[in-house]
């Protein structure tokens, strides 16, 4: 306290970030604050709060959703800011913006988080060498709306999990280590189980971990066969907190993380499981960090099979292409070409393009733009390619120009449609909100309510027309004005990502694009959106990868990161982005703890 | 049983603290516990479907709602509200979120401002039951499958929805099945690894790894439990009332699947596993088809949104459309009444259960109803609500309970915590419970 009264005498007047300007603070407060002040709270904006802060920076993403609102006119709804109020306000956003790029760039706080039941799937398989299933023993992840699976904020542990999680390592150890038959684990068992565990703790055994350890095996061996001995020891080590959460090199000062933190960090983020042997082996001599040494790592592990959790994982969730099969699954009589195994091949699309863009460092408009995929008969039938065979996804080195870069592929147009149509809106929606991070505003008050005349209106309309329909009226123009002719650009294909036949397709869309540029037709807005959206993309896929990397929502401080890695990618591309990843400061330190 | 389990099972018995089950306290005591039972359901009531079509001028009920007929044979048990609604705010995410607590959503920090009444009352009354209440829920389907909001009403504080169990099996097991494969002194070595690295961490993931210490204590506590011999002595007795172990996979008829989880629900207050439990039976904005229902097509929310009949709304399948508004509205209901006889088999069960001097019924407050009032608007004026059971002579039910004014949801959580013994001064704006007796 005395300090901070200290502070305050030595200080000249207020803290210099004062928050807004007389002017720009007296246009918000007349034209705003008669919905957004605390007591309203209109749309769950609250300027008055923003205002009654000292700091701007800390409140950046709440002030990036009155920029975007702002910028396309959006609010206030109905009577709009004369020419000269907008350009002060948007010039203060703009300062907002700058300011905290300025201040942040700290390392942030991971916090202490448990195992997702795919990096358990996948650290259980790893270390048994067996496949392991677990979708039938443990339940799904519950996620926050364009969260990620495995964010520290949503993943808890609870004692039915923990029983659960027990029980399914017991099932799985008993198929993997048999009383009779195969013997997948070689070795003596007393020296089996603390390589085991060293690789399930992803960290070396202290000298008394290990002894505890073999002397529990000795304990258990009294009564047990040997295998079930080890077993009963393996399952008691899989049960422990060392395996069940991120408990690796526990650190408390803030600082570079220690080795094993590291490997650690740099396995999950890269094959969503476990360090292996070798891994373990470098941190424990502490050369991981060396930065020869972990560059020829990250080439290691990035050939390895394993990698393509990166595009299992993080593609999947970023792109939002994991329901497919699962939520959006079209009834089996009614749509009988959308089989389980075409949708999952749908899945590994997306996933092996994504994987190959980063290996091959691909320029950051491939993503939109490359023509090789993966595919396999069955998906090649859908696309309506030739000579492909067999179950197992193989290279494709050039698609029909409809399939080109993520736009093409039916993996994203299934998803991004209703159950029975499309809709340019949720399309639309879509590239603004997923692929650029540039989402529209919520719709005002009463939006989605349309009147009887309006309905029997729409029903004479093609999907065009109603789209224009709704951009007649002016509250809703200001935002639909920008996502609807984007999703219409996609209208070539319909609601599972087939092309339309010719006839059926619209003719020439025309669209604005976030910015201004005009495009025509699909290939037009790819070509738009990598010459005219490339830095909102580039951030965006910054933006979700560090998110992705760290297991952490990010916070307003991590935009400085995110703008490095956005330039990263766009000026040498996908891997250099995953290295500058790793070389990040949030990825390579932690402040201190809370 | 060789000489090790044996040894396992006495260290278990020796080793840990002497938990008593309510079971053993309520043969004691002259009264039963107090139970509290929570049944959420999603996406509202047809307008002009709860309120009941007789109630005499002293505020008895003469008759329910034809929509309510499944319930018309608990009438005498039941206390129906008016004018109920939740002051801060309803929709599908938030308004499930925040059905049992005392704040607001806020969708960024998955926070819903605090525990739920549960987890409240289980903090103060919960301890000596085997798990200190229960977290019940029908598996997901659809749209909004994984959305925290819309798939917990049970929160261990904020940030931290309470694990939602939907096998009947696996919670059956868990309850009444034989001891986890595990022994006491594993469980104390885990402790130890847990213990020993909770010093070493900051302030929040200390946090965290209590959760770990709090999941050990939650094994232990079961395997006390299935120790016990009161324990066995009532499941004997429940399986002859036909209240037995349920099958091993979740039975794809609908109807089946909610009466054995609402059957556990019997079971577990019953038999003392628990004083508490929250059952959803479905999640906030449920996309479920409900077409066992007989003559009912298209998803329960489809059908809330009754007065977009053409289907061609973004809350349609686009597949499924209606031939008038009345007809939609009509499956509506019926879903909803399909619903309420799944509840009045599970009034049927308490009131069949002996306990004391009467009925388990009597000693229980089962608290039913919904964020939405009519689901087309997501009408927040007149939520439906009713409490079922007197608990303990708490309730004075058959009655529409006479209050003046919009009665906020709060006070009736709050009077639900107050006959359960938990003492609470005020529960959200709720500053005193709403009068019932």
């Amino acid at each position: 306290m005395l300090t901070y009264l200290l502070l305050l005498a030595a200080a000249p007047g207020p803290v210099a970030d004062v928050g807004a300007p007389q002017e720009a603070r007296r246009i918000l407060e007349r034209s705003c604050m008669g919905c957004h002040d605390s007591e309203e709270v209109e749309g769950g904006f609250d300027l008055e709060r923003l205002l009654a802060a000292d700091r701007t920076s800390p409140w950046l993403f709440e002030w990036r959703r009155a920029s975007a609102a702002l910028e396309i006119d959006a609010m206030p709804p109905k009577r709009k800011l004369g020419r000269e109020d907008r350009r002060v306000l948007l010039e203060y956003l703009a300062e907002v913006e700058a300011r905290a790029l300025e201040e942040g760039g700290g390392p942030g706080y991971e916090p202490l988080r448990r195992l997702t039941r795919t990096e358990l799937e996948n650290s259980l398989s790893d270390l048994l060498e067996v496949d392991v299933q677990l979708a039938a023993l443990l339940p799904d992840e519950l996620a926050s709306e364009g969260g990620f699976e495995a964010s520290s904020a949503t993943l808890f542990v609870h004692p039915d999990w923990l029983e659960r999680v027990g029980a399914a390592v017991r099932i799985v150890l008993r198929s993997a280590l048999p009383d009779e038959g195969r013997a997948s684990l070689r070795g003596d068992p007393e020296e089996v189980l603390p390589r085991l565990m060293r690789r399930a703790w992803r960290r070396s055994l202290t000298e008394a971990e290990r002894l505890e350890a073999q002397g529990r095996l000795a304990e258990l061996q009294e009564t047990l066969p040997p295998r079930a001995a080890l077993r009963e020891a393996l399952a008691a080590a899989l049960a422990s907190p060392h395996f069940l959460m991120r408990l690796e090199d526990v650190q408390v000062e803030p600082g570079e993380v220690g080795p094993f933190a590291l490997a650690s960090r740099l396995s999950f983020f890269l094959w969503a499981s476990g360090p292996d042997e070798r891994l373990l082996d470098l941190a424990a001599q502490g050369t991981l960090a060396d930065p020869r040494v972990l560059e020829a790592q990250i080439g290691r592990m990035l050939e390895d099979h394993r990698a393509l959790a990166l595009g299992e994982g993080f593609a999947a969730q970023w792109l939002r292409i994991g329901g497919l099969g699962t939520v959006v699954k079209p009834d089996p009589i009614d749509v009988p070409f959308m089989t389980d195994s075409v949708m999952a091949a749908m899945r590994e699309e997306v996933a092996r393009f994504f994987l190959e863009l980063v290996v091959a460092d691909h320029p950051l408009e491939a993503l939109l733009q490359a023509r090789f995929s993966y595919l396999n008969e069955e998906l090649a039938d859908f696309y309506g390619v030739e000579g492909v065979r067999g179950e197992r996804l193989r290279r494709v080195a050039r698609l029909p120009a409809e399939r080109t870069g993520v736009l093409g592929k039916a993996a994203v147009l299934a998803t991004t449609a209703f159950p029975d149509r499309t809709s340019p809106v949720v399309r639309g929606n879509w590239v603004l909100s997923d692929l650029l991070g540039t989402p529209p505003p919520p719709p005002p008050p009463g939006a989605s309510e349309f009147d009887e005349e309006l309905m029997e209106e729409l029903e004479e309309l093609s999907a065009e027309g109603r789209m224009a329909l709704h951009r007649r009226k002016p509250s809703c123009a200001a935002c639909h004005d920008r996502i609807d002719p984007l999703g219409l650009a996609l209208e070539d294909y319909d609601r599972f990502g087939r092309l339309r036949d010719e006839e059926d397709r619209l003719a020439s869309v025309t669209g604005t694009l976030p910015g201004g540029a005009r495009f025509r037709g699909v290939r037009g807005l790819r070509e738009g959106l990598v010459e005219h959206a490339a830095d909102d993309l580039a951030r965006q896929a910054s933006r979700r990868l560090l998110a992705y990397a760290l297991g952490r929502p990010l916070t307003w401080s991590d935009e400085r990161t995110v703008v490095d890695l956005a330039t990263k990618l766009r000026e040498e591309g996908w891997g250099a982005l995953v290295r500058a990843v790793i070389a990040s400061r949030p990825f390579r330190h932690q402040e201190q703890a809370p | 049983m060789d000489r090790r389990t044996l040894l396992r099972s006495t260290s278990a018995a020796v080793a840990l603290p002497f938990l008593p089950s309510a079971l053993a306290r309520s043969a004691r005591a002259a009264a039963p516990p107090v139970r509290a039972v929570w049944l959420y359901f999603p996406n509202g009531t047809p307008e002009g479907s709860w309120h009941p079509r007789r109630v005499d001028r002293s505020g008895r009920l003469r008759q329910l709602n034809e929509a309510m007929a499944p319930l018309e044979r608990h009438r005498d048990d039941l206390l129906l509200f008016r004018d109920v609604f939740m002051p801060r705010g309803n929709g599908h995410g938030g308004g499930t979120a925040t059905w049992l607590t005392e704040g607001d959503w806020d969708e960024e920090r998955l926070d819903p401002g605090g525990p739920s009444v549960d987890q409240v009352a289980a903090r103060a009354v919960g301890s000596d039951s085997i798990v200190p209440t229960l977290t019940l829920g029908t598996r997901p389907e659809g749209y909004f499958s994984t959305s925290i909001s819309r798939n917990c009403v049970s929160w261990q504080d904020s940030g931290r929805p309470s694990f939602r169990e939907t096998d009947p099996r696996v919670v059956f097991q868990r309850l009444f099945g034989a001891s986890p494969e595990t022994d006491a002194s594993l469980l104390d070595d885990l402790r130890e690894q847990a213990n020993a690295l909770r010093g070493r961490l900051g302030r929040e993931d200390r946090a965290k790894l209590d959760e770990y210490l709090e999941a050990i204590r939650g094994v232990e506590r079961r395997i006390a439990f299935a120790a016990n011999e009161a324990t066995a002595r009532r499941l004997g007795e429940a399986r002859e009332l036909g209240l037995g172990a349920p099958p091993e996979a979740i039975p794809d008829d609908h109807g089946a699947y909610l009466d054995l989880l609402m059957d556990l629900v019997a079971l577990a207050l019953w038999s003392g596993a628990t004083r508490l439990a929250t059952l959803m039976l479905d999640h906030g904005q449920s996309n479920r088809y409900c077409t066992f229902v007989p003559g009912v097509k298209g998803t329960w929310h489809a059908l809330s949104h009754w007065r977009d009949f053409d289907g061609r709304t973004e809350d349609d399948d686009g597949v499924t459309s209606w031939s008038s508004r009345r007809s939609k509205k009509a499956m509506y209901r019926d879903v909803v009444t399909w619903h309420h006889e799944r509840v009045a088999r599970l009034l049927d069960r308490l009131a069949s259960l002996p306990e004391g001097e009467g009925r388990l019924l009597d000693h229980t407050l089962v608290t039913y109803g919904s964020n939405l009032a009519d689901g087309h608007e997501h009408e927040e004026r007149d939520l439906p609500l009713l409490v079922a059971g007197s608990g303990g002579g708490a309730v004075r039910t058959g009655r529409r309970l006479a209050t003046r004014g919009p009665l906020d949801l709060s006070s009736v959580h709050l009077a639900t915590l107050h006959a359960l013994g938990v003492e609470r001064r005020s529960l959200g704006e709720a500053d005193e419970p709403v009068h019932w007796a």
